[in-house]
C-alpha cells in the first residue's frame, strides 16, 4: 500500500486511462478524516463496509432446500 | 409458471452466474424467486415499488452496455431487490437493486450512491 501525507485542501491524483480520481484531504478531526473525491463516470465510490453489508445481506437472504423455499412461497398466500 | 432465464452475478455468489426468474408467485404478484441453477439456492426478489412508493436513480452507462441495453431496449430493463423475510417483515435491498435485461437474459447487481437507499428496509406483511 502506498502511504502518502497531506496537509488538508491538499488532494492526490490517481490517474488512469478511463481519467483521473482526485481525492482531497478536507478536514481530519478527533480521529475522523473528511475526504473528497471526484471520480469519471463508471466509478462508484462507496464505503468498504457498504459492500461487506450487502454481501451479508445477500447471504442471509439466499434460501438452500425446498423447504425454505416453500416457507417463502407459503408465505405470501393471500 | 413462467420462467426466463438470466446470466449475472449476486455480490457474495460472484462463482455463480446462471439463474432462472420465476414468476412462483403467479404472474401479477410483485415477488419472483431467482433461482440459481449452478448451487441451488434461490433469492426472493421483489418489485421495489412493493417497498417504497419513489424509487429513482441513475443508471450508469456501464451498466447498460453491460446490460446490452440498446437505447430503444430500455424497455426492457427491470428492476428487481432482493428480500428476506423474517417473521412478519420482509427486510428488502433498495441499496443494490438487480437491473435485469429481460429481452437479452442478462442481470446485474449495482450499488446506488445514494445514502437513503437501506440494504435492509422493512416492510410489514400483509398490512
Amino acid at each position: 500500500m502506498l502511504v502518502l501525507s497531506r496537509k488538508t485542501h491538499q488532494s492526490i491524483l490517481i490517474r488512469g486511462k478511463g481519467g483521473d480520481i482526485r481525492v482531497v484531504a478536507l478536514e481530519a478531526e478527533k480521529g475522523r478524516l473528511r475526504l473528497g473525491i471526484e471520480a469519471p463516470a463508471g466509478y462508484t465510490i462507496i464505503r468498504e463496509e457498504l459492500l461487506g453489508e450487502i454481501r451479508d445481506a445477500n447471504r442471509q437472504s439466499a434460501l438452500e432446500g425446498t423447504d425454505a423455499i416453500r416457507k417463502v412461497l407459503g408465505g405470501n398466500d393471500e | 409458471m413462467n420462467e426466463i432465464p438470466l446470466t449475472g452475478r449476486v455480490i457474495g455468489f460472484e462463482e455463480s452466474e446462471n439463474y432462472a426468474l420465476q414468476d412462483a408467485f403467479g404472474p401479477d404478484s410483485p415477488f419472483r424467486l431467482l433461482r440459481c441453477l449452478d448451487t441451488g439456492i434461490s433469492f426472493l426478489v421483489v418489485n421495489p415499488y412493493h417497498a417504497v412508493e419513489e424509487y429513482t436513480f441513475d443508471v450508469e452507462d456501464d451498466a447498460i452496455r453491460a446490460l446490452s441495453l440498446t437505447e430503444g431496449g430500455i424497455e426492457h430493463l427491470a428492476v428487481l431487490c432482493i428480500a428476506r423475510r423474517e417473521k412478519e417483515t420482509l427486510y428488502v435491498n433498495l441499496r443494490s437493486p438487480l437491473l435485469v435485461n429481460t429481452e437479452k437474459g442478462l442481470f446485474m447487481q449495482v450499488i446506488l450512491p445514494n445514502e437513503g437507499y437501506p440494504v435492509s428496509f422493512p416492510v410489514a406483511i400483509n398490512t
